[in-house]
């Protein structure tokens, strides 16, 4: 197999790699510090409160080391980064409003096209650093769901934003979220009251546009108890020779009795680094699910976490890597169990090929006090070729006597045998490989709606285009 | 009175010269030295003591000497005896592996092979196969530190079974190095019993060197010890390799035992098994790290690691950290399998449904429990002594 051929195909294959011409409302400036953040916090004409909050995270983001464990970020400089481009100055109501490229954008990746069949019950779409379309279902509004961009949710429910607000991830958690803190914008808010359950999900679609461009989107969901919300996110980005930072914050609050449910499809493209900060506090008898596809980026390092503060909450992750070259997907979970009689699972499924690395990165922590708690973790890693890397690195602390945890991995390489079976059934080589690798990520794709399963598996296809030959 | 934490150069020499070592020892002692002097104490923010406060093992007791290590062996064409001696009548032999499965990279592995006064040299000549076990023995009797040091060499093809016991109950911080260098074809069983009283406090760094087609075979059980910290580590250096990496561990009121195993898989062809279960009881805190390294040019190796943990005593806590690293594709097999639980009540509930008493019931659990790791021990004298041990200790806090 020629790696360079591999290479040059694999490229070819991502299919959002275009970019429009940037054309930003306001003159963006490289580089960072707290003339920069007070000027953000200037430009979103934001409460005081929140000006002083951003000031102290910079401050923070300062004194904190960067992260010397997981991936190598010594490729990341902060100088060099746009912390806050305005694509446009207005949020669009409906597609016909955006500016024609943008427009162009969100048609290419089919979003108008998924509301206009109303798969999803709310959009927001996100260029840059602040949201440009937005657009709940009218029933849902009635109901008082909110689904708002995150600046406007702090302009228009300013209370509720506060009282929630950095309640599960503090600024100074570590120094990417202080990061995001101090230059956050766009992101989604989303409170669902007290008893509704949105039947279909709400979409939020994050793109990237400008070289080396940093996007820092801060997300809130709020689930008030025994409602029910399903999110889902997708992120794309264009292919430049120098590189992208996404850092979000995401944190979700499900009260008792309700449930979260998280989706992420994420594939930017192979020159972000992604380092996402995601936490959950789930209070008694909530579920809170997170499914995590990482397919693109050139270095992801994500746990997303789930803190069982309230007897009989439940945690779950679910998660699919795949690292294609040069790619490194440090992903993982996270479940700290509070509670007494709270359970949680993860299921993780890595495929590496090329020189692609995955690593699985766990923690199962049991509180002192902490009683009957169950945790199953499963870690499946398939290496589909010669000089791709697989890792498992999972830590359990526990704290009480009474607690049942298990841990499973197994790691293997694709098998001659099924190659050969099903060549032998006349299924072309590289088809073949594909359906081992569908077959091996079918019990997360299933749980997905069914047009992101779709898209997941065609994801996955299209970065091993060219891997075999 | 010299002490590990002010150790100095003028020491190092005059240990060497007391025993009459000749110069190249010497020089490897110094070597030590510098490494041991150029490192910095750990401290519990780097990853590997990041569950045992390295503090806990008290370096200012003085080096205690003489007579606390001795070596024993009915068996014939065995060559047995100290390291000083050794390093003149066998220098080849001692001077290729002296050093060589456990390296000068961690502080305290330094300060063992700068420091060490009381050795065991045990060296099997290649094709020679005992039929005795070798015995040895590390006794903590003084108050003060100790950094016993053992080199056992496999020539080619040959096979031993070496016992290590570790006994005594004074006040002493034991800074132990075990080395074994398995050659071509060699087998080596090595089994290792703590049975420290619990003012031993124990560091101590087990590395098999596993050569071609070789086998290493390392059981422990950690019965006793105030804080003990061991690596069993293993490296599969040539093609063909196997290890086999086994333990018990007992845990109870005040005790902190850690595990931490590496198993290098540097070569193609290498297989590795590691199983490891402990029970922890009353306050008492366990953790086991595991980690499988297979490097990109070690094809078609098999490995899998297991940690079982039975968690008796209210207080008790555990930690169990299995990694992988898998930086070659062509694994035959490689998995790992950890777990933190209690005694089943459905399964004593049915025994008890039988008539079998609550007492005899838990014997029979902990029996079966640890029985699949002892039962792999090849020395069965051994594994019926520390089975018995663990059942003994174990029905005393729990019926």
């Amino acid at each position: 197999m020629s790696t360079t051929k591999a290479e040059d195909l694999q490229l070819g294959s991502y299919k959002y790699g275009w970019h429009d011409e940037s054309k930003s409302v306001f003159e963006p400036k490289r580089g960072l510090s707290s003339d920069v953040v007070e000027e953000i916090s200037a430009l979103k004409s934001e409460p005081r409160w929140m000006r002083d909050v951003r000031l102290k995270a910079f401050k923070q983001f300062q004194a904190r080391p960067m992260p010397n464990w997981g991936s190598d970020l010594s490729g990341i400089d902060f100088d060099e980064i746009f912390y806050f481009v305005r694509s446009t100055e207005k949020q669009a109501n409906s597609w016909d409003e955006l500016p024609a490229e943008i427009k162009n954008t969100y048609d290419r990746l089919g979003i108008p096209e998924a509301e206009k069949q109303r798969l999803i019950s709310g959009v927001a779409a996100q260029y840059e650093s602040e949201v440009v379309y937005h657009k709940v279902r009218e029933d849902l509004e009635a109901e008082g769901v909110i689904f708002l961009d995150t600046d406007t949710a702090l302009r228009e429910h300013e209370d509720l934003f506060r009282e929630h607000f950095m309640k599960v991830i503090p600024s100074n958690d570590n120094k990417l979220a202080a990061l995001n803190t101090a230059v956050w914008s766009g992101g989604s808010f989303i409170w669902i009251p007290e008893g509704v359950k949105v039947d279909v999900p709400l979409q939020a679609y994050f793109r990237i546009n400008k070289e080396n461009m940093g996007q820092f989107e801060r997300t809130l969901i709020i689930a008030e108890p025994g409602s029910y919300v399903h999110y889902v996110e997708g992120c794309t980005a264009p292919i430049y020779s120098s590189d992208s930072l996404h850092s979000a914050v995401v944190e979700i609050i499900a009260k008792p009795g309700s449930r979260v449910r998280y989706t992420t499809i994420q594939n930017w493209s192979n020159n972000v680094y992604n380092l996402v900060t995601k936490r959950a506090a789930a209070y008694e008898d909530a579920t809170m699910e997170w499914i995590d596809g990482n397919i693109g980026s050139k270095v992801t390092m994500k746990y997303p976490s789930v803190h069982l503060m309230g007897r009989g909450a439940r945690g779950e992750v679910l998660s699919v890597a795949f690292a294609g070259d040069g790619q490194h997907q440090d992903a993982g979970a996270k479940m700290v169990h509070h509670a007494s009689d709270t359970s949680s699972s993860i299921v993780s499924k890595s495929v590496s090929q090329g020189t692609g690395r995955t690593s699985y990165r766990g923690q199962v922590a049991i509180q002192e006090g902490a009683h009957r708690v169950k945790n199953s973790t499963v870690c499946d890693a398939l290496l589909l070729d010669e000089h791709a890397r697989s890792d498992t690195y999972p830590y359990m602390e526990i704290a009480e006597q009474d607690a049942q945890i298990s841990h499973e991995a197994s790691v293997s390489k694709i098998g001659e045998e099924q190659l050969f079976y099903l060549r032998s059934r006349g299924v072309e080589e590289f088809e073949a490989m594909a359906m081992i690798v569908r077959g091996f990520i079918e019990p997360i794709s299933k749980e997905l709606p069914m047009e992101y399963s779709v898209e997941l598996n065609r994801l996955i296809s299209l970065n091993m285009e060219g891997s075999v030959g | 009175m010299a002490t590990l934490d002010t150790l100095t150069e003028q020491h190092v020499i005059a240990l060497s010269e007391a025993r009459r070592e000749p110069p190249w020892l010497l020089d490897r002692r110094l070597e030590a030295y510098k490494a041991f002097a150029d490192l910095e104490w750990p401290d519990n923010r780097v990853e590997e003591w990041r569950y045992t406060d390295p503090r806990r093992f008290d370096l200012t007791r003085p080096l205690v000497d003489g007579g606390r290590i001795a070596v024993e062996t009915a068996a014939q064409g065995v060559v047995t005896g100290d390291l000083a001696a050794a390093a003149r009548t066998h220098e080849a032999v001692v001077r290729d592996a002296l050093g060589t499965a456990v390296g000068l990279e961690r502080k305290f592995a330094a300060a063992n092979l700068a420091a060490f006064t009381e050795s065991v040299f045990i060296y099997v000549p290649a094709e020679v196969e005992l039929d005795e076990p070798v015995r040895v023995s590390v006794e903590a009797a003084a108050d003060g530190a100790q950094p016993p040091r053992v080199l056992v060499v496999l020539g080619a093809h040959a096979k031993a079974t070496v016992l290590l016991d570790h006994v005594g109950d004074a006040d002493t911080t034991v800074i132990e190095v075990v080395e074994a260098v398995v050659r071509e074809g060699a087998r080596l069983q090595l089994v290792t019993t703590q049975h420290w009283g619990s003012r031993v406090d124990h560091l101590g760094a087990h590395t098999g060197r596993v050569g071609a087609n070789a086998g290493y075979h390392h059981f422990e059980a950690t019965l006793g010890g105030g804080t003990v910290y061991l690596t069993p580590d293993v490296e599969l250096a040539e093609p063909g390799g196997n290890a086999e990496l086994l333990g018990v561990y007992l845990t109870d009121d005040g005790r902190h035992v850690e595990h931490r195993s590496l198993i290098h898989h540097d070569a193609s062809n290498t297989t590795s098994d590691s199983i490891y279960k402990g029970a922890l009881q009353g306050d008492s805190f366990a953790s086991w790290y595991g980690n499988i390294r297979i490097e990109p040019h070690a094809k078609a190796t098999a490995s899998d690691e297991t940690n079982r943990n039975l968690i008796l005593g209210s207080g008790a806590r555990a930690s169990s950290i299995p990694f992988l690293e898998i930086l070659c594709s062509d694994v035959v097999r490689c998995g790992h399998h950890s777990s933190v639980g209690q005694m089943d009540e459905l399964q004593l509930f049915y025994l008890e449904s039988r008539g079998i008493p609550r007492e005899q019931a838990v014997r029979m659990l902990v029996f079966g429990f640890f029985a699949e790791v002892t039962d792999r021990v090849g020395v069965p004298a051994v594994a019926d002594g520390v089975l018995a041990e663990l059942q003994r200790a174990i029905e005393g806090s729990y019926a």
